[in-house]
């Protein structure tokens, strides 16, 4: 009889308790991460906001070009647990998947910062052509669908006489 | 080699057209690398990991297209547009094309 009262115990840990613990310890790891993401965003777009880009094929004032450089950056991101765990049920009752929005608004911001560095370090100070793409890689696990999100940044970076 | 996604390249001219250039690459992930990214994804943020395989594999991609381009003796390739795809289960496709030309000053 006590026997089976523990097993049935050990098997509610594994069957409630793992998923549980994953579902707090990832919520909380999940803000820390999201704070000093957009921490370090901002600052990032604080120091290269000198870089002036458009998705235009062209700039004003940029006359005295000698040259240019294609420019990228990459990022793949992916939603923590909980946040996946939430969009299952915004799945059934539709409507906006908010924390998604949020990941991929971060994920272009993070790819933009990278196409900039890039340009930065081939000393240019104007980007033009900025092209967003957005794909999804798939894991080797195909039921669990998409393991994470790429998002590229791309352009044309001018390099001044 | 000069690489812009514009149609042309400030400051230089474009004198002749010497077609399209293409450059493609499929690549999967070792499998360490994929449970890696695999417990990142419970985590959640950026998959380093697949990040740094898909700037490698883009890199490939564009030494292609730029070895085509130079087999054709062209000195630029504009117009380049990028294009990820998945194909199978842990890997992804990327492709790169663009129009190799011969510009001068």
């Amino acid at each position: 009889m006590e026997k089976s009262n523990t097993n049935a115990l050990i098997r509610l840990f594994f069957d409630l308790g793992i998923p549980l613990g994953m579902l707090i310890g990832t919520y909380i790891t999940g803000r820390i991460i999201d704070r000093s993401r957009v921490k370090f965003l901002n600052q990032k777009e604080e120091e290269l906001n000198y870089i002036r880009y458009t998705t235009q094929k062209m700039l004003p004032g940029t006359d005295n070009v000698a040259s240019a450089q294609l420019v990228s950056g990459t990022v793949v991101v992916a939603n923590n647990y909980f946040k996946q765990f939430l969009s299952s049920f915004r799945n059934i009752f539709g409507g906006e998947m908010k924390s998604y929005s949020i990941l991929l608004e971060h994920a272009r911001r993070m790819a933009m910062v990278r196409m900039l560095e890039e340009a930065r370090d081939i000393d240019s100070d104007a980007v033009v052509n900025v092209r967003l793409e957005t794909s999804s890689i798939q894991g080797n696990n195909q039921k669990k669908g998409a393991a994470g999100v790429e998002v590229i940044a791309y352009g044309t970076a001018l390099i001044r006489r | 080699m000069i690489i812009v996604n514009t149609e042309t390249i400030p400051g230089k001219t474009i004198v002749e057209v010497k077609g399209m250039v293409q450059g493609n690459t499929v690549r999967a992930k070792h499998i360490g690398r994929d449970i890696a990214a695999s417990f990142k994804n419970i985590v959640g943020g950026e998959l380093k990991g697949y990040t740094e395989l898909l700037v490698d594999s883009r890199r490939q991609a564009m030494e292609r297209m730029i070895a085509q381009a130079n087999e054709l003796r062209a000195n630029a390739i504009v117009n380049v547009r990028f294009a990820t795809s998945s194909i199978t289960a842990g890997a992804a496709e990327l492709y790169v094309y663009g129009t190799a030309v011969v510009v001068s000053e």
